[in-house]
């Protein structure tokens, strides 16, 4: 009896240790393949941020060039002289109006979807994500045509309300599944408390999903950075946003690749800050109870 | 509770915005697409045609045509995208629990706008100073250019697309991974299950609700896109990549054909909103199972 | 302070295909402790949540002295809830949660910041989670936190408290403590309380008056003792009172009770008459409590029954037995010292007025 005990313990302590060390292993080894997924994640960008410090000749080389003069005349030429960082303040004009628009007024009705008994509710649905997606194309011609009788074109009113034909969907939909996560107690809670029904929503609810309005507004953020059509159709000169922009620098005679480069890295910036400043809310936010369908 | 007839003040807001900005654009572009405009005439002297435009539309090969292009780019770039992110998402979340400033360096392929993404397809692809194009065409792979060649454009196109968009799924993957409960692990160790039963039967399930809405992103976005395709390829060569925005784009901004497009317009419509039906209530139907 | 009326209260869910409550007449009156007894699923939550106006009712009306109040919305109704769920705000300190009926926009100008803080110190104080404050409800326990939900009901004085089995969750000793500080409360206030329970002890000790609900129904409404006493039908016999009732069919034969092992009882005149008018085919219902019963020697006159003990379960001062006859298991109660012994074979009696007798169709009590 006290043999076997003997014998069995050290088995089970070295079983112990080579279950850690294995995992210890396996700890590392899913960092260096972390590490290699950012290299190949962020190679493109980097590729693309060094091509904004090359010359032409040296970018249009057959062979890389690793090692050259970084100049700053792509960033001058873009920016500066052709005046685009005008754009990028467009873009941000247009994305952070839009997304606040539709934040104020689609997250109050994504609530009203979760909680109030709407006749055809489901039916409301279907219809909002159908719009969602459906391609840019369908609502620009008609856009286009309401928009020029409103004498609104080249204002920017119209790109941010184009912009709010896709995020206002996008901000229902989800919010409406972030709602419909919390228990409807909170909401009796708080109405016996005293508040009425958009008391509650102000106090007991929306500190709920704070984090979840952050992640939903940083996404429509991107897309509605990203936005290509209504930007180049919708607006003029003075009102573009920087990516409808970007393929005026693909001439006829070639590429201005340089400049390209230098806009794009420019352009992406105002938006990476914004995910670093918010990444705990981000995380959190896409976390918070399971976001569902 | 009998706030009834207050409901409408929190959905009017909204409502209004959507009249506005969609039903009513919507409903002009259905009236457009009973109406003939001609290259030259101005807007405004629409003639009334009937149906016509819908008949055009019917014999028309390259209407079908974008139709199988936009299934042949969603299917195998969801697929993909959801397989390598879900693969990356399993890699990096330890990591990032660590360090959440991963999280903003993946995303950085995102925020590239897909005008930009696309025009990195081009450079880098490009047979003569590309990286990938110069070494697809000194290992023979590709003869000549890859976007100028009906077989490999679409792939290119996927690839580039995937490029953009994996790290998003991971992101919203990895935040799921790190919201899961510990006590299911727990108990599965307890039972004795090893890594791999561990994963198909603890994580995974746990895991969907994150995957769904991350796929649903993506499939929801997959039939809007445009400008990656027409930077990169212009819907070319021929009608190899014209997905169905891409050609209604060219039907009413390059011919300035507004009848033909609104046409087309209204039969895109129709057809997403059985597509997201089926989807929704299939969804819903998964869900009510689980 | 107010009585609250329930009328005709009807209500379903999921489109008529679960009835929660079916046609429910309450009468609570103003200032009283009224507790409400039934099993899990009866309607006693769904009760609370309509007299809180936090769900719609189907039918009917309920009243808060009297005004009508059915279409209120549950602000304007002025009661404070401890919801089952404790529905506590996961993002607010147990501080903060507790301040915030106070904080309701509506009573902005009634209460001051300092007197917000004292109040919730002394509620804090009085549910013993003073050292809890500054917690998040997420890093309590159950217990813990079911005493905040109750603090943020009592925090305020307002017309009505709804009490949804708030101490069910606490540690036995704990409870008993509420329980005593729940009444001191209620009666230094003269609120008048609705308290749900699935506990019949707790009822009873607690309540000024009180229903036994089931399935969605009132079985009977009554003082503690008037439904102890005088149960209404089977299903309250058996629910209150611990153990239970022990519940036996008997026959009525020439001017006697015929019971299981064919022992007759006699019974008065009077009894027998109106026995016989309600009973069906000569059957009853009979019911009686384990206390009424005595032990006896097997070879007693008096014993009805005899039977062997099979088990003997000692709670302090009395001891609960089990008694198996030839048809039926018997439970009485005894003081421990005259408890007999596991495999023992004794004789049981008791007395006729102790009997309760109920009509074997309609299950109600014959009076």
């Amino acid at each position: 009896m006290s043999l076997s005990a003997q014998t069995f313990r050290p088995v089970v302590s070295a079983q112990k240790t080579a279950f850690l060390s294995s995992r210890r292993l396996f700890t590392w080894l899913s960092y260096l393949l972390t590490a290699l997924l950012v290299v190949l994640f962020l190679f493109p960008w980097l590729w693309v941020f060094s091509l904004g410090f090359k010359t032409r000749a040296e970018i249009m080389s057959p062979n890389i060039v690793w090692i050259w003069t970084p100049t700053l005349e792509n960033y001058i030429e873009v920016l500066i002289n052709k005046g685009y960082w005008r754009l990028i303040v467009n873009s941000l004009v247009i994305a952070v109006a839009a997304v606040a628009l539709c934040i104020v007024i689609g997250v109050p009705t994504a609530y009203a979807f979760s909680r109030f008994p709407i006749p055809g509710k489901e039916s409301w649905f279907y219809m909002i994500l159908t719009f969602r997606m459906a391609p840019a194309v369908v609502l620009a011609l008609p856009l286009y045509v309401l928009f020029a009788r409103a004498k609104l074109l080249g204002t920017f009113v119209a790109p941010i309300l184009a912009h709010c034909t896709f995020t206002l969907p996008f901000v229902i939909w989800l919010m409406r599944s972030f709602f419909d996560d919390i228990p409807k107690e909170i909401d009796a809670a708080a109405m016996t408390d005293g508040y009425s029904r958009w008391e509650t929503f102000l106090y007991a609810i929306l500190p709920l999903v704070k984090s979840g309005i952050v992640a939903v507004a940083l996404f429509s953020i991107i897309f509605s950075w990203n936005e290509f059509l209504y930007g180049l159709i919708l607006t003029s000169d003075a009102t573009r946003p920087v990516a409808s922009q970007i393929p005026s620098l693909i001439r006829p005679h070639g590429t201005l690749w340089g400049e390209v480069c230098a806009l794009a890295t420019t352009a992406s910036l105002p938006v990476a800050f914004l995910i670093f400043a918010l990444q705990r809310q981000l995380v959190r936010g896409l976390s918070f109870g399971a976001i569902k369908g | 509770m009998n706030s009834r007839r207050y409901i409408i003040w929190w959905i009017l807001p909204a409502a209004i915005l959507f009249l506005v900005i969609i039903l009513i654009p919507f409903l002009t572009a259905l009236t457009f697409s009973f109406r003939s405009f001609s290259f030259t005439s101005s807007l405004s002297t629409g003639q009334y045609i009937g149906v016509d435009n819908y008949r055009k539309l019917v014999f028309d090969n390259d209407f079908y045509n974008s139709f199988k292009v936009t299934f042949l780019y969603m299917v195998p770039a969801i697929l993909l995208q959801g397989i390598l992110g879900l693969g990356m998402a399993l890699v990096i979340a330890g990591a990032v629990r660590r360090a959440r400033i991963l999280i903003p360096i993946m995303l950085l392929p995102t925020l590239l706008t897909p005008v930009v993404i696309g025009l990195i397809g081009v450079l880098t692809l490009n047979p003569d100073f590309g990286v990938i194009g110069q070494l697809l065409k000194k290992w023979g792979w590709v003869q000549g250019s890859v976007l100028g060649n009906a077989s490999t454009a679409l792939p290119a196109i996927i690839a580039v697309d995937t490029y953009q968009w994996t790290p998003f799924i991971a992101v919203i993957l990895t935040a799921g991974l790190l919201a899961l409960p510990k006590e299911p692990y727990e108990a599965a160790q307890v039972d004795g299950a090893n890594p791999i039963q561990t994963f198909f039967r603890v994580t995974m399930p746990l895991l969907w609700p994150y995957f769904v809405v991350a796929l649903l992103i993506r499939v929801i976005d997959a039939f809007r896109i445009f400008d990656i395709i027409w930077v990169m390829t212009r819907g070319g060569p021929g009608t190899a990549t014209e997905t169905v925005a891409v050609y209604a784009y060219r039907h009413t901004f390059r011919f300035w054909d507004f009848g033909y497009g609104s046409a087309l317009i209204m039969v895109i419509f129709v057809f997403i909103s059985i597509l997201v039906e089926y989807l929704y209530k299939a969804l819903q139907r998964w869900q009510a199972a689980q | 302070m107010a009585k609250i009326t329930l009328m005709n209260v009807s209500k379903q869910y999921k489109g008529g295909a679960i009835q929660a409550l079916k046609d429910i007449n309450l009468e609570i009156e103003d200032g009283k402790f009224f507790c409400l007894l039934g099993p899990a699923g009866a309607g006693k939550t769904t009760t609370i949540k309509l007299i809180a106006g936090v769900e719609p009712v189907d039918q009917g009306k309920i009243f808060m002295d009297d005004q009508e109040v059915t279409h209120l919305l549950p602000n304007q109704r002025d009661v404070a809830v401890a919801f089952e769920t404790y529905a506590l705000y996961p993002q607010r300190t147990v501080r903060e949660n507790l301040a915030f009926p106070l904080r309701a926009p509506i009573r902005r100008k009634e209460w001051s910041e300092e007197q917000i803080q004292a109040r919730v110190e002394e509620i804090a104080k009085l549910l013993g989670i003073e050292d809890l404050l500054d917690r998040l409800p997420r890093q309590l326990s159950g217990g813990q936190r079911q005493r905040v939900a109750l603090g943020r009901a009592l925090v305020r004085k307002p017309k009505a408290y709804l009490l949804d089995e708030p101490i069910a969750h606490l540690d036995a000793k704990l409870r008993h403590r509420m329980r005593g500080e729940l009444r001191r409360i209620q009666l230094e206030l003269g609120i008048t309380t609705v308290y749900t329970t699935p506990d019949q002890l707790e009822a009873l000790s607690l309540a000024d008056q009180m229903a036994v609900i089931n399935e969605g129904k009132i079985e009977q409404v009554g003082s503690p003792a008037e439904i102890y006493q005088r149960p209404a039908n089977v299903f309250v016999a058996r629910f209150v009172g611990d153990p239970p009732m022990n519940i036996f069919h008997a026959e009525l034969e020439d001017a006697t009770l015929c019971l299981f092992g064919g022992k007759k009882l006699g019974i008065s005149e009077p009894l027998f008459s109106k026995l016989a008018s309600a009973a069906v085919e000569k059957s009853l219902i009979i019911g009686i409590r384990p206390r009424d019963i005595r032990v006896l020697s097997p070879s007693s006159a008096e014993a009805l029954w005899r039977g062997q003990v099979k088990y003997v379960q000692v709670l302090g001062e009395t001891s609960i037995l089990t008694v198996s006859t030839d048809s039926y298991e018997v439970r009485i109660k005894v003081n421990s010292q005259e408890a007999p012994k596991r495999g023992e074979a004794v004789g049981l009696g008791f007395d006729v007025r102790d009997c309760h007798f109920f009509d074997p169709r309609s299950e109600r009590r014959i009076d």
